[in-house]
């Protein structure tokens, strides 16, 4: 293979999101794009960067810091060159980047991104805490209301663009995993946003009278309401009843466990999706990322319906309306 | 690359820099009658190292034990008998206090600190200068008793004391 095609190829390389450069470097060094003594010259040309960083940190008045400090500033300096490197929209081209420009250059370039995201992702904030979900939840409005300003007042972007300050009690169906700093706080809203998109389907009055059935004492829980949701709107469809009605009877809970209790593993699989299915048709649901959030949350949450189906305890799984 | 594998590159060059400087700079320490050997540049060079790592900090600059060596090389309780030895505890007193301070204190003004209380309080003790005075000034930064500028002020720890009574 030609050094041309190599490169073409290793455009389709994806980097881990969490330790961008580290696995660029690496695949970059397994494709053969990179030999022993590049591989050493960068990290040459890395280390005097951090140094770099670690001396404007300090305004030159000290030449040692704690190796807790440096880990922390050469992981948000890296965090930054992460952000310049992505916006080459491929492998190849961050690589080359990587490996031709001054990492100086690249770490400005990459800081002015953060700041521009950061600015965007609060616009965003905003407009999220404009459509919250109307029924009371302690934990969901404290960290839409104040754990998540507080990061936007608290994020250093110059020196700590990796931390995620802030407070985030809520937590969400499905977990943000390998991002942090904004780009954690980022995803964390586009999730809360199609959660919420999902749960203003349902009349607010619907929504609390599910919560209170769960717990009279839900609003002080950490719960999260799009997967009580989720799970009674699944129980509706399965038992042929219209889901914008989130309730469920006993009676609807004993159809449901003689309807899957026997399934094997697959044909549960299948039944589930199906559902999810017609949810989606009957709540007319166009878009895709919430589409997306519906199957994978059926993903999530088979497990649970499996061992629930087993010890008939159902009534834990699906709320029964009181 | 696991993060900061990048530190482990050998600083081979930082190191010659600082013993020719070092070596350099008796020229300068003859008047007092101090001098250096290489062997001592050497082994000055080890302690750093070793009170770096005990101390749990990594260096990204250069010129500390030579900052140390100008700014202690005209004291009074300096003699070439100790010189060498005085100059060891000095770069482990220097790296402690930077963590013990909690980094509040930038290089010049800690050695500055060290030098005054060295001589005109502590009487060339390294114990007392370790122990006492610059124990009990860390301790009031730590406690935000006051700012960095009033400790410097008060120049003796009873002194201190008798400021906070």
């Amino acid at each position: 293979m030609t050094r041309s095609h190599m490169l073409d190829s290793f455009m389709q390389f994806n980097p881990d999101e969490n330790h961008y450069v580290e696995s660029l470097l690496q695949g970059a060094y397994l494709a053969g794009l990179l030999s022993e003594t590049e591989s050493v010259r960068i990290q040459q040309k890395l280390l005097q960067f951090v140094e770099l960083h670690a001396t404007r940190y300090v305004g030159g008045m000290s030449t040692s810091l704690p190796i807790e400090t440096i880990q922390s500033l050469a992981a948000s300096a890296i965090y930054q060159l992460s952000f310049a490197l992505r916006a080459r929209q491929n492998a190849t081209r961050a690589l080359e980047s990587l490996k031709n420009k001054p990492l100086l250059d690249l770490q400005k370039e990459g800081r002015d991104l953060v700041k521009t995201y950061t600015a965007k992702t609060r616009e965003r904030l905003t407009l999220i805490q404009k459509s919250r979900v109307k029924i009371p939840h302690q934990a969901y409005h404290d960290t839409l209301m104040k754990g998540l300003p507080l990061f936007f007042e608290s994020y250093d972007v110059e020196y700590a663009a990796h931390d995620t300050p802030g407070s985030i009690d809520y937590q969400l169906a499905v977990e943000t995993k390998n991002v942090t700093g904004i780009s954690m706080i980022a995803a964390y809203l586009d999730e809360i946003a199609i959660e919420n998109e999902f749960c203003r389907l349902f009349a607010p009055k619907d929504l609390y009278r599910l919560m209170k059935s769960f717990d009279t004492n839900y609003e002080v829980l950490l719960e999260n309401i799009f997967q009580y949701v989720w799970r009674n709107a699944i129980g509706r469809t399965l038992t042929h009843q219209n889901p914008k009605k989130l309730t469920l009877t006993f009676q609807d809970l004993e159809t449901i466990q003689n309807m899957l209790g026997f399934l094997s593993e697959q044909d549960l699989r299948k039944t589930l999706s199906l559902s999810a299915n017609n949810l989606i048709q009957e709540l007319s649901i166009p878009h895709p990322p919430l589409v997306a959030l519906i199957h994978q949350t059926v993903e999530i949450e088979e497990i649970r319906i499996q061992l629930a189906l087993k010890h008939r305890s159902i009534d834990k799984f699906w709320t029964p309306s009181l | 690359m696991k993060e900061l594998s990048c530190f482990q590159i050998s600083k081979s060059k930082i190191r010659s820099h600082t013993i020719s400087q070092l070596l350099a700079f008796n020229q300068k320490t003859d008047v007092y009658d101090l001098c250096l050997t290489n062997a001592d540049v050497k082994a000055l060079i080890v302690t750093q190292e070793n009170a770096l790592t005990q101390n749990g900090r990594y260096e990204f600059g250069t010129g500390i034990i030579m900052k140390i060596v100008f700014a202690f090389c005209d004291s009074p309780y300096l003699t070439q008998e100790n010189y060498a030895e005085t100059i060891h505890d000095l770069i482990e007193i220097f790296y402690h206090f930077k963590n013990d301070t909690l980094d509040a204190i930038d290089d010049d003004t800690l050695i500055e600190l060290m030098k005054t209380y060295f001589d005109e309080v502590c009487e060339g003790s390294l114990e007392l200068l370790k122990m006492k005075d610059l124990e009990t000034m860390a301790q009031n930064l730590r406690k935000e008793k006051s700012d960095f500028k009033t400790v410097r002020n008060a120049h003796h720890w009873y002194e201190w004391e008798e400021w906070n009574d």
